[in-house]
């Protein structure tokens, strides 16, 4: 801390542009590996890596909407295992495996290391800019109620990014969801199950498609809570950074001056 | 005359001391003590620090996503259809998962702290015919508790 101004952070904490924002925090290996076993590239968008990311969550989309392996899920545990086999496509199916285990294996491996980096951070304590003004964005550390954010994915997965400005995230999320949800025929279904004709809201379904919104509600949910407060401390990091370099001064008159000094 | 005030992180702290410079109060008037909240040990490979001290909900985003696709399959050959299972099994999961969480944090390191945390002592040395207006700017700005020391 109070680096002079030519000296390189050599471990930053966090990274702001005026509409997005990433930063090294503390991460549960196995809940990441978890997110990449629900849908692979969740994990990789959970440790802030988008891009690879959004790159193995795309070839995971193709392969298993190829090889039906939603599908074959779904027959599986309700037991019509040949109508499971029928339906795969052996080909597509052994791609599958690849992406699958490479997601969960890299995304772990990520969070491990990613959480060495936010230690060196924190212990370099460079100074945080608390505000990034862009001529058609701004963005600053904000203080969020996680449980907001998270009410807000649970209506749309990716919205509660969009509060905690994580742009291409919550742009991807809301993207990808909807394309889901309409093609999957799923508010169809919905409106079906309100009448209470569960036949109907069930031949109308995408069975395919549909089997993946658990895992978009699930992780949106949770990743807008957990960067609600990750925010919040960034936030209090900053702040705390501000108050010891402008309001310590030891000139201070102190109310028990040391006797003797 | 010293007037100590406790805050939270947060904008209105910010404001209220730059607010006292304006004011006409010195830099050396006042004094920031960002307090160091007492954190349990790191340990790198298993743990994610949670501002609110507990990991209430990782275990129940984990479980309700998983019961939540559990109710979709099943809703294929159960009654009620994808949608109410769906639903149920969210609710049921998370419900179940934070549950979970809260007995294992029970178990292990429940030391609850109450809810109101000082994270910021702001002190401020002042004269005797300022006393009022400092005390009412920083009122006015969430101080969670004040005192004087003349």
């Amino acid at each position: 801390m109070n680096q002079p101004a030519n000296q390189i952070i050599r471990r930053p904490k966090i990274n702001m542009t005026s509409y997005s924002l990433n930063s090294f925090h503390l991460r549960k290996p196995w809940v990441i590996a978890w997110w990449s076993l629900t849908f692979p590239g969740f994990g990789h968008m959970a440790c802030g890596s988008m891009a690879k990311g959004i790159f193995v969550f795309a070839g995971e989309a193709i392969i298993n909407q190829m090889a039906h392996i939603n599908l074959a899920i779904l027959y599986s545990f309700t037991g019509e295992f040949a109508k499971a086999k029928e339906v795969l496509d052996t080909q597509w199916m052994l791609l599958y495996c690849g992406i699958l285990v490479f997601s969960i294996w890299d995304s772990y491996r990520l969070a491990v290391e990613f959480n060495k980096f936010s230690v060196l951070a924190d212990r370099e304590n460079a100074r945080i800019t608390p505000v990034n003004l862009g001529v058609v964005s701004m963005n600053g550390l904000e203080k969020r109620n996680p449980r907001v954010a998270m009410a807000w994915s649970l209506l749309i997965p990716g919205i509660g990014q969009l509060h905690t400005a994580e742009t291409i995230k919550a742009v991807f999320l809301m993207a990808v969801s909807a394309a889901v949800i309409v093609k999957s025929n799923a508010l169809i279904a919905v409106g079906y199950t309100a009448v209470g004709d569960f036949q109907q809201a069930k031949t109308v379904l995408d069975w395919q498609l549909f089997i993946n919104i658990p895992s978009f509600y699930g992780f949106a949910a949770w990743d807008a809570y957990v960067n609600a407060i990750e925010i919040n401390k960034l936030f209090d990091m900053e702040q705390a950074q501000y108050w010891r370099s402008q309001f310590q001064n030891a000139a201070a008159r102190k109310p028990l001056p040391r006797q003797g000094g | 005359m010293f007037i100590v005030a406790s805050f939270n992180y947060s904008l209105y702290t910010e404001l209220a001391v730059t607010e006292l410079l304006e004011k006409g109060l010195k830099n050396e008037q006042i004094l920031a003590f960002p307090m160091e909240l007492s954190e349990e040990p790191r340990e790198i490979f298993d743990t994610i620090h949670h501002s609110d001290g507990i990991s209430m909900t990782d275990a129940g985003f984990i479980l309700g996503t998983a019961f939540m696709t559990l109710g979709v399959i099943y809703g294929f050959i159960w009654e009620w259809g994808p949608i109410i299972w769906g639903l149920i099994g969210l609710a049921a999961g998370f419900l179940l998962g934070c549950l979970l969480d809260y007995l294992w944090g029970k178990m292990k390191r429940f030391t609850c702290r109450s809810k109101a945390i000082t994270e910021v002592i702001i002190m401020v040395d002042c004269q005797e015919n300022q006393v009022e207006m400092v005390k009412k700017t920083l009122r006015g700005h969430l101080a969670l508790g004040m005192s004087m020391i003349p």
